[in-house]
């Protein structure tokens, strides 16, 4: 390499300012730079939106949704989800009469059962009733019917229906909360052991009783179509619809898991401003106080409170469970707080605006306040689903929001009862839950990326 | 050491000292008189009642008779049920909680510390990202939740195979264990997770693996000596609070699979309102729970020499 | 052949805010036996050119991005891992400027001083200790018997950058790197720490890189030194050549804010006014000349080339051009001059 040419102006001296500074990174504000960086959190932002979705379901999804959540209904008990669609009017069945045969043979002396031969349907199958009729087992004492929704493989055979008492009895008939599905029926012979099963696949077609019907539409004839009520989110055991309890259960789960957080934070910003403030034997007394509330096991005493508040089982008492969840809550909030002030107290911009005169008021409200605001608001995001956890976790034990209230916790309990046979009741509320718990972590997450560099997770 | 350990078990002390007291006034704060009100199912539990807590007497005459009782580990007895006394409860049940919960937690460390020492070594990639989500979906779904899906899909499972792989419900032998036990630690799990993890990318950036690198130590001997174990610190210290998680999540887990154990009885308790086996079995899992955190902290000593050494010192 | 040569070393940081170019373009040669010292505020990219060297740098975010750096002859940029791994630790070690975090916590003092010798010797385990109290005593720390079994955090800072370096030297390495070994340790414990390293050195024969801000140590020690200034070494040569024939107004600004003993500079000291620019952006002349007395127009425009003043002295500085002469402060040493079409 050789030297470039250089001009006698070239040596002439540098006037300041001429040097070319490369452009410097803009300096932001502490709340632009967060949302900067929370607009970037893709995660982040979603959370919000499906968090904004769920205050504005709750909130205006009654009004929308104008159906009663606590009117029940015993004709539809337990539907699964469906799309709307009007139903054909089923011309009423001929009244059911059993099938009696002679007396099968007798078997040989300890030969053991057949499976029933011959399993077949009487009559259509309609959501009305499904009725069988089987071929007779030698030595059979008399038969056991089940149903199941999917294959039936290995030992289970679904849901048991009934039995048929005596061997020449071959016939049954099933109008349990029937469905347009699809069934495997398993017919058992017994005589004290049960015997191999017989298997038939029946699929029952929509459709519409007549009588139901005519509730519906007076004028109702069989062949005509007739729309029943939608029921997007299916029924459930009391054939409440599911959906308007969502939207209901949503507005005491979510008021619980907003109201409580707020009020046990601002409790505790209170008492931990207050103690780190004035600190000395004040600041003792508190923390030996938030010490005390913070070695009690939380869900224990969550539930000891409920009980000496003198709500008894099967009451809802959502404002003892506040009272008691803010009790037993702020103590997070406090030591988060204090910290931050005594460790704020002793910065120096605190420092010189107390020397220059600056009273507590102003100092509490322009300095100590702002600066301890990202990480409580930090805290308040991950207080809010942990509330909704609580609440849920209580009402599921019953210990919570008890039926016939609806809260997410409360229908998560319902649920879990007919789980096995009927999922969509359990898993709508407990679906919801995870994802309202889902967005307010994630959000959290964004949040003290965004607002608390010294918490910033190492991403 | 023992100095130690002597100050930290009075301290627990007082803790349970705390709760008791918190316990009594509770339930004296309970509108009417419960003890004495005709849900007591008999007169002769009635009677049992009024002598065993003192029931005619004042207020911190009672006081001071609960205290006395706790003291002496009984805990007390039925007010629903004759002649059985919370310390038969705790002694029949509590094996069955502590078996499910050990287990629980032993699943949730040893796959958190796994998962996080994963997620930290491939940081930011599919891996990371993946188990990353499925955490917080860990930390994001109640247990209740984990039990009945769990449920299903077991049952799915025996339905396709054809026989019993694991049973849905019930308790007895090893394979009853094994579905509640992963329901009830999946949620710590996915916390210590998160733990290990930041906690393993906070050591990655400190000076002594930079010591360790300039040795010209392979990486995984690195990671092993000189990572792992200072990364693991913090999640020890997290067992205490893991372990509260899991002992209340008891509570459910143990009530959807009809588990016989301590926290399913508690549950029935409260919901029949046998306010004398509340009031016991709260200050039974305060005590437990207060031992449990002091246990936490000596062991932490034995994993962290300068906490060790410091205590020998003093 | 030298011992270690870097040759247009570049290294680039990506970071949240863009990526940092915090080594530009250094060439350094070590011979064996010979002390190099590396001088420069905080920030101008001494530590990061060795630990880049060595391949120390986490990465990401941090990246090599052009250069080459040998070791008697062999190329480690872009070695594989393994092979190394068998230069570091074993030719080639380090100790880090604060002995309190560079030790692991969890691990005997002991072990930590053998894991090397066990890595890549195969020391056995039996050994090993009585290797490690060897070489504890060799530092001179005291106690060594019972030192071995000590955790870091019993011992003062002192004793434990004795530790950091029996660490080092246990495999008898041929370059000792010494990152600003002395800036976290009390006055008195520097010299002690200082004559070790002395001590050593004669003994073994290594060649020591010495990372400091400290122009004292740099008397003290070196043989040869190069002022580092963002990214860039602005001047190299002998001891003498840059303490009394300083050739760049940056290493003058530097020697005028170092307190002095001689009476000739009994008045305040000088520091030097500004701050180094930001290299997220380098600027495309001389990056001091922002903050220099003397600069010219072309300081600003042009990136003046590393300029040969005499036989081994070199300086970044367009003041050693012919048309500069008159703006060529007294106190800058002179030499040969540049003129169009020269080489550097």
């Amino acid at each position: 390499m050789s030297l470039p040419a250089l001009s006698p102006g070239d040596f002439a001296p540098l006037s300041r300012g001429e040097v070319a500074r490369g452009p410097s990174r803009p300096s932001l504000s502490y709340w632009r730079d967060a949302w900067l960086r929370l607009r970037r959190n893709r995660q982040a932002l979603a959370s919000l939106a499906v968090i904004a979705l769920l205050l504005l379901a709750t909130l205006l999804g009654p009004l929308a949704w104008r159906v009663d959540p606590g009117q029940t209904a015993m004709a539809r008990t337990s539907e699964r989800p469906r799309g709307w669609a009007a139903l054909t009017v089923l011309a009423p069945l001929a009244p059911y009469q059993e099938v009696v045969v002679e007396p099968p043979p007798a078997a040989p002396a300890g030969a053991p059962l057949r499976a029933p031969e011959g399993l077949r349907l009487l009559g259509p199958a309609t959501v009305e009733a499904v009725r069988l009729r089987w071929e007779p087992v030698p030595g059979a004492k008399g038969y056991l019917v089940y149903r199941s929704t999917s294959r039936p493989g290995g030992d289970y055979l679904g849901l048991p229906l009934g039995e048929v008492e005596g061997g020449n009895l071959v016939s049954f008939e099933d109008a349990f909360n029937l469905e347009p599905a699809t069934w495997w029926y398993s017919v058992v012979a017994k005589d004290g052991a049960e015997g191999p099963p017989a298997t038939l696949r029946v699929a029952v077609p929509a459709g519409i009783p007549l009588v139901e019907a005519r509730t519906l539409d007076p004028a109702a004839r069989p062949g005509d179509a007739v729309a029943r009520p939608w029921r997007p989110l299916g029924t459930d055991a009391l054939g409440r619809d599911i959906l308007a309890r969502l939207l209901s259960g949503g507005r005491i789960s979510l008021f619980i898991g907003f109201t409580a957080p707020l009020l046990s934070i601002l409790i505790g910003v209170l008492i931990g401003g207050v103690a780190g403030y004035f600190g000395g034997r004040l600041d003792q007394w508190l923390m030996r106080i938030t010490d005390f509330v913070m070695a009690l096991p939380f869900l224990l005493f969550m539930i000891l409170f409920r009980v000496a508040l003198g709500v008894g089982p099967g009451e809802s008492g959502v404002g003892p469970m506040l009272v008691a969840m803010i009790l037993l809550s702020w103590t997070g909030a406090a030591r988060l707080t204090r910290g931050q002030v005594l460790q704020l107290r002793e910065a120096e911009f605190v420092q010189a605006a107390r020397l220059l005169g600056a009273r507590p008021r102003y100092l509490l409200l322009r300095h100590l306040l702002p600066n301890t605001l990202g990480v409580i608001l930090v805290s308040l995001t991950f207080a809010i689903p942990s509330a909704i956890f609580t609440e849920a976790f209580l009402s599921f034990i019953g210990m919570g929001v008890v039926p016939p209230t609806a809260s997410w916790g409360s229908m998560c309990n319902d649920g879990i009862k007919t789980f096995l046979v009927y999922p969509h009741e359990f898993i709508a509320p407990a679906a919801i839950i995870s994802v309202t718990v889902l967005a307010f972590n994630l959000l959290g997450d964004g949040l003290r990326d965004a607002l608390d560099p010294r918490l910033r997770s190492v991403e | 050491m023992l100095a130690y350990t002597l100050k930290r078990l009075l301290a627990g002390l007082v803790t349970v000292f705390f709760i008791a007291t918190a316990t009594f006034a509770a339930m004296h704060a309970v509108p009417g008189d419960p003890l004495m009100s005709g849900k007591a199912r008999s007169a002769e539990i009635r009677r049992n009642l009024r002598v065993r807590y003192g029931l005619d007497k004042p207020v911190l005459v009672q006081y001071g008779v609960f205290l006395g009782n706790m003291a002496k580990g009984d805990f007390g007895i039925s007010f629903t049920q004759q002649n059985r006394s919370v310390n038969d409860i705790i002694r029949e049940h509590f094996k069955v909680s502590a078996v499910l919960g050990l287990v629980a937690l032993a699943f949730a460390t040893a796959g958190g510390i796994l998962l996080g020492a994963v997620t930290a070594r491939f940081r930011g990639r599919l891996a990371d990202r993946s188990i990353l989500f499925l955490v917080v979906l860990g930390i994001s779904v109640p247990s209740f939740v984990f039990a009945a899906l769990g449920q299903q899909v077991v049952l799915a499972l025996n339905r396709w195979a054809g026989t019993t792989v694991l049973p849905v419900a019930g308790w007895g032998t090893v394979r009853h264990l094994l579905l509640p036990a992963l329901a009830l630690g999946l949620g710590t799990l996915a916390f210590l997770t998160r733990l290990m993890r930041s906690s393993l990318l906070e050591v990655v950036h400190q000076d002594w693996v930079r010591t360790a690198r300039a040795k010209g130590l392979p990486p995984w001997r690195i990671f092993w000596s000189h990572q792992l174990r200072n990364a693991i610190l913090p999640v020890v210290t997290l067992l205490g609070p893991a372990l509260a998680a899991i002992t209340t999540g008891g509570f459910v887990v143990e009530s959807v699979f009809a588990i016989p154990g301590l926290g399913r009885y508690f549950v029935q308790a409260v919901q029949q309102l046998d306010y004398t086996v509340i009031m016991g079995l709260t200050v039974f899992y305060g005590a437990f729970l207060a031992f449990m955190v002091i246990v936490v902290d000596i062991l932490y000593g034995f994993v962290d020499p300068r906490i060790r050494v410091a205590k020998e010192a003093a | 052949m030298s011992l270690l040569g870097i040759t247009g070393l570049h290294v680039e940081f990506a970071t949240h805010g863009g990526v940092v170019h915090a080594v530009r373009g250094v060439d350094l040669s070590l011979e064996a036996g010979e002390t190099l010292a590396i001088v420069g505020e905080s920030g101008c990219g001494k530590s990061v050119t060795v630990q880049a060297a060595l391949g120390l740098i986490p990465s990401p975010p941090g990246r090599i991005t052009a250069g080459s750096v040998r070791f008697e002859g062999r190329e480690l940029v872009g070695m594989a891992a393994r092979e190394a791994s068998r230069i570091r630790g074993r030719e080639i070690a380090m100790i880090f400027q604060d002995p309190m975090t560079s030790l692991n916590p969890t691990m005997r003092i002991g072990a930590q001083v053998t894991e090397a010798l066990r890595h890549h010797e195969g020391l056995p385990a039996a050994a090993a200790r009585a290797r490690a109290i060897e070489l504890l005593e060799r530092v001179q720390l005291p106690d060594a018997r019972a030192g071995v079994d000590r955790y870091p955090f019993e011992l003062s800072g002192g004793m434990r950058q004795r530790v950091m370096i029996a660490m080092a030297i246990a495999c008898n390495p041929r370059i000792l790197v010494a990152d600003e070994p002395t800036t976290a340790l009390d006055v008195t414990v520097q010299a002690q720490i200082l004559d070790l390293l002395g001590t050593l050195q004669r003994e073994r024969g290594m060649a020591i890189v010495l990372i400091t801000h400290d122009l004292g140590v740099v008397a003290r020690m070196a043989d040869h030194v190069a002022v580092m200034y963002a990214g860039r070494i602005v001047e190299r040569g002998t001891v003498d050549d840059v303490f009394y024939r300083a050739a760049h107004p940056y290493t003058l600004g530097l020697k005028q804010s170092m307190p002095r003993r001689d009476e000739r500079a009994r008045g305040r000291l000088e520091p030097i006014e500004g701050s180094p620019p930001d290299l997220f952006s380098p600027p495309p002349g001389c990056a001091y000349a922002e903050r220099c007395p003397w600069a010219m127009r072309a300081c600003a425009s042009a990136d003046p080339p590393l300029w040969e003043v005499a036989p081994g002295h070199g300086a970044r500085c367009w003041l050693h051009h012919a048309g500069a002469a008159a703006r060529r402060p007294a106190a800058l040493s002179t030499g040969r001059e540049m003129r169009e079409g020269e080489s550097p």
